[in-house]
């Protein structure tokens, strides 16, 4: 519960104003969420607190660890439904994540 | 008086007390509530029967004005006569809430300022979804004994490629974050208290410390000036109580069976509809000494079961458009429609519109002699 009103609580740090972000660190953020689309550098995952349902984008670097399956796979092998976890950082620049780890594969 | 006899004696009373335990009406407590128990139930029942208005940070999209305008019969808690709209899209396997598109709930009613603003009276309905589904709002008594039922009992009696060949093949939904659901018509939703914070923000607009962003309007922002209540809108506090009522609101005790609902009884478990509907569960460990390692009449078993095409609507998680959590059978006799979307206007209805894994069943009551039908639903009625 806590990871999950944390992460709505980032959805409102993404939505606000560009003022307010600038004025956050690069504090640390963990989701689990099932990938909505996976990008060429750009993750989006489905979060949320019951019927209340959320998207967080986050973006991905080349030193990006994701692993999968008992191994290390690359970001173009996550698919729609996968679970995920991802520990990201909220920069200035957005949510950057660091770690992506597959959970559950989609059905 | 000698000493055995005393004790005879209050053991005779005991069990006469126990006996002739009141009936627990619907929007009764559980039994067995300590003092503080009682005083957050009470508390939060006033939160529960609250009426939001935008000042006090209802909307701009909601459903209904405050949790008893729908669960309101006859009691708060209850059932209610709304039936609001949810859609998804279907994508090949995987299911789309369509998040980008304002979510799953489309919300009936806007606030004043938010129809000035943008000229709409309801949430625009999604254009990428697939289906529509209508939903009625249900009981919520009895829904802290169905949290309180540890996982690995659900899990217990899934059977997804039906190994025990009896065309049952029960499976659990997932939650956004992989956890097993359990509430919700799809069984989407993995907890009590999340399920209650979520309807805050997608039935009323209410933000709250577990939710702290409004819905948007169909994937939009809400316009400037039209929301203007801080958030989180009500407290952790207000949230809690809220919880707790729902949590501790108690199921109705089952009205007293006569010859027809003995006869009733038996016929739900012969013809099959009991392998879904499981007649009792038992919670695990609890905070709370009235949920804990309690056995109670549930008759679901939690789990997601194909319907079949007639009754299909929307996916969600890993629910099919045709797959529906089996329903708890809870205050039947104060129903006035059923199925998810109040189709069904009688039980007999409401038996026959079963489909998909429920068709063995549902074959064998229209089979029974008329009789055995009718005593099939004076027992439903007595629950």
């Amino acid at each position: 519960m806590r990871n999950l009103t944390r992460a709505v609580a980032l959805t409102a740090i993404l939505l606000a104003p560009g003022a307010a972000l600038s004025a956050q660190r690069e504090l640390p953020y963990t989701f689990q969420g099932t990938v909505r689309a996976v990008k060429a550098g750009a993750l989006d995952l489905i979060i949320g607190v019951g019927e209340a349902v959320r998207v967080v984008h986050m973006r991905t670097q080349s030193a990006t660890a994701v692993f999968g399956e008992g191994a290390s796979i690359a970001l173009g092998d996550l698919q729609p439904g996968d679970v995920v976890r991802a520990d990201c950082r909220l920069t200035q620049a957005g949510l950057i994540a660091d770690k992506i780890e597959l959970k559950r594969r989609a059905p | 008086m000698n000493g055995a006899r005393g004790w005879a004696a209050v053991a005779l009373l005991i069990s006469v007390a126990a006996g002739c335990e009141r009936p627990l009406k619907p929007g009764d407590p559980l039994r067995g509530l300590n003092r503080a128990e009682q005083d957050r139930f009470a508390r939060g029942k006033v939160v529960f029967d609250s009426t939001f208005t935008p000042e006090k940070g209802l909307g701009p999209l909601f459903n209904a004005t405050g949790c008893g305008e729908c669960h309101e019969e006859p009691a708060k808690g209850g059932s209610g006569d709304e039936v609001e709209v949810h859609a998804t899209a279907f994508k090949g396997r995987v299911c789309d809430p369509l998040v980008e598109e304002g979510g799953f709930v489309i919300q009936q009613h806007t606030t004043p300022a938010l129809k000035q603003a943008l000229g709409i009276d309801s949430e625009p309905f999604p254009p990428s979804a697939t289906a529509r589904a209508m939903r009625t709002s249900p009981v919520v008594f009895a829904r802290g004994l169905l949290d309180a039922v540890p996982e690995s009992v659900i899990l217990a009696y899934a059977d997804p490629e039906d190994k025990n060949h009896d065309g049952i093949a029960g499976r659990p939904n997932r939650f956004t974050d992989g956890r097993v659901g359990r509430f919700g018509r799809k069984a989407f939703v993995p907890a009590l208290d999340e399920f209650n914070a979520g309807a805050f923000s997608a039935e009323m607009g209410i933000t709250n410390p577990a939710v702290r962003t409004e819905e948007t309007i169909g994937g939009k922002p809400i316009p400037a000036g039209v929301d203007p209540v801080p958030e989180p809108e009500i407290n952790q506090e207000e949230l809690d109580l809220t919880d707790a009522f729902v949590r501790l609101l108690a199921p109705p005790t089952p009205l007293k069976l006569g010859r027809d609902g003995r006869r009733g009884r038996e016929l739900f478990s012969d013809i099959g509809c009991a392998a879904c509907h499981v007649p009792t569960l038992r919670t695990g460990d609890s905070p709370i000494a009235a949920l804990r390692n309690k056995e109670f009449a549930a008759y679901t078993d939690l789990l997601l079961h194909d319907m079949g095409p007639d009754l299909a609507d929307i996916c969600l998680g890993l629910a099919k458009p045709s797959d529906f959590r089996t329903e708890p059978l809870l205050d039947l006799r104060d129903a006035k429609h059923f199925l998810h979307d109040g189709r069904a206007a009688t039980l007999e209805q409401a038996i026959e519109g079963h489909g998909g894994e429920a068709t063995g069943a549902r074959d064998r009551f229209k089979g029974l002699p008329a009789a055995d039908r009718a005593a099939l639903v004076a027992f439903l009625k007595s629950l």
